[in-house]
Parts: structure tokens; C-alpha cells; sequence
């Protein structure tokens, strides 16, 4: 199974209703979300979404970045007023006590823990969460770089998944016209081999969070593509005009014309693709929200097709 | 900061509000930031046109490969480009050089005893010297040449889509068959048509249309003159920040230390 951790914004929601709308993501995608804006119009019409074609989702309800930062009850009380079927999931940071407190008040079942790696498995106050009745779900981050917390965890009978920040941000969008492609993940190949029952990223967009966007002097098409051998290779289709931020519509044709004869020449096609050569065709800007949109989708899609024919 | 900050540790009533009135004229005093600078520029000399709507005022204006620290528009257009006692020349020339493109005039602004450090400059570029002691704290002490033509090239970046493509409407009566991809290609080619001192009111116009009108205040609070200006602070909003300045320190000890 595999959770990307993607932040509750609006194009990323679409992009996780477009494909639960489709029948897509359904069984091999649970999409982990961080509520970070007041607003929670967008994430209703999601959550609706899935809980109309049975998608299953999680829910951070103690965000760590955004307008939502913190321990506190904000999140779950909407969560339950709506009555929506979501997984809820923490994040861990010593704060075993409102973690506990919020599963005693909320009567809540099969929580998922979010973990840093830098967490002592001897912490008894710890111990005393991760090994309630009620949490279920433990996600690490890197597990690799924490030996003794991967070892804990993998014996406590509990869904195990691995958590890695795979997409490299570059400084300024214009640098990824010197990096064509590079591997980007494996994690699908091998997690059941090593026993993790999921793997959860960031999928294609940086881990870090920003809240503030200004106009680029590049745009960048980022496109995930399975190689031949079922590694997950990600290629950034960059514009070349980068000298100012005008015209952002000149640079999306730069880079959705790169983009789309790559993919025209590698028979590369899903929803996704298709909606970035449609745009093209018609010499359509669609704006950037719908460029990450696209990059996202297709991410998905990608692991999607594997893991559902494998 | 420490030795500035002692009695305010002690008092029980103060709020951030005057903690920061009282930390600007510490700067005013002692050390004029950009900050300062460009709050006492705004205070002594564009507040009055500013606050009639005659002018549009920006702070941060790109053009270029510079970022002007005020560009101001009315009839014309003009840039100021401050100089602290802090900063160096260095990118002066660059910046001057972008700024000739797009501006009618251009006025350096420079503490009094630097003054003669920039009396190499070409004489079509004003200077005012400011010396914060004095009762008028701002002297025009040469005054800009204008001049007019500007680079279509430069003007286009500036633009944004809708300006571009409302300028081509507004004097063409239509605009040509484009398409998201191709429509600044295809209005450049138009706007580069325009007779040059036609396209220079156009951008004084524009540009006065896309800048709000900005909550700045004679006499209440002058000192955050400058910050609803870079934020371009409505009413309301410039109301909500004060309003929110004025909560006592004490509730939020932690915030002072960092300051």
C-alpha cells in the first residue's frame, strides 16, 4: 500500500478526486493529509468524495506547519462532526499525553502515529502509546537512520510503513535545466521484501512547507516514468526563457513541449499525460496550480499501475 | 538590543506598540536603517500625494534585473534608490542602468556626509541628502532631468497579462487571434508599434490603476507608514495591526527576548 503525505491544499486535493473519481487509487493508494489552511471548504468536498467511492484517506489533526500548527482539537472535532470515515493520524513529538487524551475523548480506533527518526524507543511515555490498543498505524521516517525504533516497531504486529523525502528542491526552479532525470524511487520494489507493510513520500513535491508563492522565473514540468526495470525515474521538463517573470504562459509551452514529445517518443500515457497534451494542444495555459496538479497525478498513476499489477 | 530593552522587562503595562515607536526612534537617532530611511522619505515628502491619490506609490518595484526601493507615478514616473551609510555602491551602476529603461526620473537618496561619494554620477540623476537632525530632514540638492523614452522591452515585462492585453485593446480596439501560449509574443509585437511617449503615459496609468489605494496616516502612528505601504495595508487592516500592537508584552514574554 502505498500513503503519499501530501499537504490538504487545493490542487492536491483535486488531483486525489480526480483519481478516486475514476476508480483509480482505490486499494493501492492512502493519501495521508496535513490540513494547513483555515478553510476547510476544499478538504469537504474531498473527504465527501472519498467517502462516496469508498477511498480510504488519512488525516493529520495535529498539523506541523500551516495556519493549523499544533496540539489541539480543531481538526478532530470537525472530523467527527462531519462524521468522516478518515483514518486519524498524529504526529509524534513527546506529546504521548494530548495524543492519548484525543483518543479517549474522540473514542477513536486505528490511529496512524507519525514518527521522526530521532525518537528513543526505551521512552517509556512512548512505549505507552505506541503499544495502545488504539494506535494501529506507525509510520518512520527514514527508518534506516534509527535501528533501534525500526527494530521496536517491525515486533509489534502493527501496520509498519516507511516514510522518505525523495524530491530534490532545487534553490530556483531555473536549476533544473542542468538536471534532465535522475532515479527517484524504489521503495515499491522492495518495501514487502523488507517486511514494511506501506511506504509513504512526499511524492513529487518538496517536504518542506511554503506558504508563499510568488511568480517563477521558470516553470518546471517534474514527470515521474517507471525505467525497465521498475525503478521510478523523474525527469524535470524546465522552460528556457528564465531571464524574468513575465510571461508565465510562454514558459509553460517551453516546458509542456518538452514534456509532451517525451513522452510522445517513450509511448508514455495515463490521465494525466493526457490532460498535460490536451492543454498543450489547444495552447492552453492552465495556471500552476494545474501544472503541479498534472506532475502529481501522474506520480500516483505511476505507482498506481505498478502496484496494482503486481 | 539588551541595554535598550532593560526597562521595558520591568514594566508591566507596555505594549509591542510603543516597545516599537520607542525602538524607531532609537534607529531614527542612532542608526537609520532602510526602514527609517525610507518611513521618513515617505512622512516628509510623498504623504500629501499620496494621501489625495494624486500619486501611486510602490516599495520593492521590480524592473529589470533590479528591485527600485520606491517608484513613485503621478504624471510622470519616478524612482528613488536609497543609500544608507550601510550600504555600498556597489550595484548602483546596475541599478541605475535598469532604472533609465522604464523611469522619467531618478533620485538617489543619501545620508549628507556621504554626498560627496556620488558626485561622479551623470547629471541627468537627481540627489537628496538627508540628515535626520535638521528641521527639513530632506534636501532635493540636485534635480533629476527627465526624460521619457522608455524600452518597450522592459515596459512588457513589467506588465501583467491582463495590463498588457487591456493597453493592446485600448489603443489597437481589438485584440489580434493569440492564444495563452503566444499572446505576449503577440501583443509585444503591437505594444513595440505604440509611439514611445504614448507608451510612457500608458505606463504611468497602468501602473497608477494596479497599486491600491494604501492606509498611510499623517500623525497616527507615521512610524508604520512604511510597513502598510510593503503590505499594502487597507484601512482595516492597517486598524487590525495596530489594534493588534497595542496587547500588552507581558502575556508573550518569550517574543521580546527574541527582539
Amino acid at each position: 500500500m502505498y500513503y503519499p503525505l501530501l499537504r490538504a491544499r487545493q490542487f492536491e486535493l483535486i488531483a486525489l478526486r480526480d483519481l478516486a473519481n475514476t476508480g483509480a487509487s482505490q486499494g493501492c493508494i492512502v493519501p495521508i493529509l496535513e490540513p494547513v489552511k483555515e478553510s476547510f471548504n476544499n478538504l469537504k468536498i474531498a473527504l465527501t468524495t472519498f467517502a462516496s467511492r469508498n477511498q480510504q484517506a488519512v488525516l493529520l489533526v495535529n498539523p506541523i506547519v500551516g495556519d493549523l500548527y499544533g496540539d489541539h482539537a480543531l481538526i478532530l472535532d470537525y472530523l467527527q462532526q462531519g462524521n468522516f470515515p478518515v483514518t486519524r493520524a498524529f504526529y509524534y513529538r513527546n506529546n504521548t499525553t494530548y495524543i492519548l487524551d484525543s483518543i479517549e475523548e474522540y473514542n477513536l480506533q486505528n490511529c496512524m502515529i507519525i514518527c521522526q527518526n530521532d525518537i528513543n524507543p526505551d521512552d517509556v511515555r512512548f512505549k505507552d502509546l505506541i503499544e495502545s490498543e488504539a494506535v494501529q498505524l506507525i509510520v518512520v521516517e527514514d527508518p534506516g537512520r534509527n535501528r533501534a525504533l525500526d527494530r521496536y516497531v517491525r515486533n509489534l504486529d502493527k501496520t509498519y510503513i516507511r516514510l522518505d523525502d525523495f524530491f530534490e528542491k532545487q534553490q530556483r526552479n531555473s536549476d533544473f535545466l542542468d538536471i534532465q532525470e535522475h532515479r527517484f524511487s524504489e521503495e515499491h520494489l522492495h518495501y514487502l521484501n523488507e517486511n514494511f507493510n506501506g511506504f509513504s513520500d512526499y511524492t513529487v513535491l518538496p517536504s518542506e512547507y511554503s506558504d508563499s508563492g510568488s511568480t517563477p522565473r521558470a516553470v518546471v514540468i517534474h514527470l515521474t516514468y517507471m525505467k525497465g526495470d521498475n525503478q521510478i525515474w523523474i525527469r524535470h521538463f524546465t522552460s528556457d526563457t528564465n531571464d524574468s517573470i513575465a510571461n508565465v504562459q510562454g514558459k509553460f509551452a517551453e516546458a509542456a513541449e518538452k514534456a509532451v514529445q517525451f513522452c510522445r517518443g517513450n509511448n508514455l500515457n495515463n490521465a494525466a499525460i493526457a490532460e498535460l497534451e490536451d492543454y498543450y494542444n489547444r495552447q492552453h495555459y492552465p495556471g500552476l496550480g494545474t501544472v503541479k496538479k498534472i506532475s502529481l497525478k501522474n506520480h500516483l498513476l505511476i505507482v498506481q499501475d505498478y502496484l496494482s499489477h503486481h | 538590543m539588551n541595554r535598550y530593552d532593560e526597562d521595558w522587562f520591568e514594566n508591566n503595562n507596555s505594549s509591542f506598540l510603543e516597545y516599537l515607536r520607542y525602538i524607531y526612534k532609537i534607529l531614527e537617532n542612532n542608526y537609520q536603517n532602510e526602514y527609517v530611511f525610507k518611513n521618513s522619505f515617505l512622512n516628509e515628502i510623498l504623504i500629501n500625494d499620496i494621501i489625495s491619490g494624486d500619486s501611486k506609490v510602490f516599495s520593492e518595484f521590480r524592473i529589470g534585473n533590479a528591485v527600485a526601493d520606491l517608484v513613485l507615478f503621478n504624471g510622470t514616473s519616478k524612482v528613488f534608490e536609497i543609500k544608507t551609510e550601510m550600504d555600498s555602491a556597489k550595484r548602483l551602476d546596475i541599478q541605475l542602468k535598469n532604472y533609465r529603461t522604464a523611469f522619467n526620473e531618478i533620485y538617489l537618496i543619501i545620508p549628507e556626509s556621504k554626498s560627496k561619494e556620488y558626485t561622479y554620477l551623470e547629471q541627468e540623476i537627481g540627489i537628496i541628502t538627508y540628515q535626520p537632525n535638521d528641521l527639513e530632514k530632506f534636501k532635493i540638492t540636485r534635480k533629476a532631468t527627465s526624460n521619457e523614452t522608455v524600452d518597450p522591452n522592459v515596459i512588457m515585462e513589467v506588465f501583467h497579462t491582463n495590463e498588457y492585453k487591456g493597453l493592446v485593446l485600448e489603443y489597437f480596439g481589438s485584440l489580434p487571434r493569440m492564444t495563452s501560449f503566444n499572446q505576449f509574443e503577440k501583443c509585444k509585437e503591437l505594444i513595440l508599434q505604440i509611439p514611445n511617449h504614448i507608451l510612457n503615459s500608458y505606463f504611468i496609468s497602468i501602473m497608477k490603476r494596479r497599486q491600491k489605494q494604501v492606509a498611510i496616516a499623517k500623525k497616527h502612528y507615521k512610524e508604520f507608514n512604511q510597513i502598510s505601504l510593503a503590505l499594502k495595508l487597507t484601512t482595516t487592516e492597517r486598524k487590525e495591526l495596530i489594534g493588534l500592537l497595542k496587547s500588552p508584552i507581558k502575556q508573550t514574554p518569550y517574543v521580546l527576548s527574541t527582539a
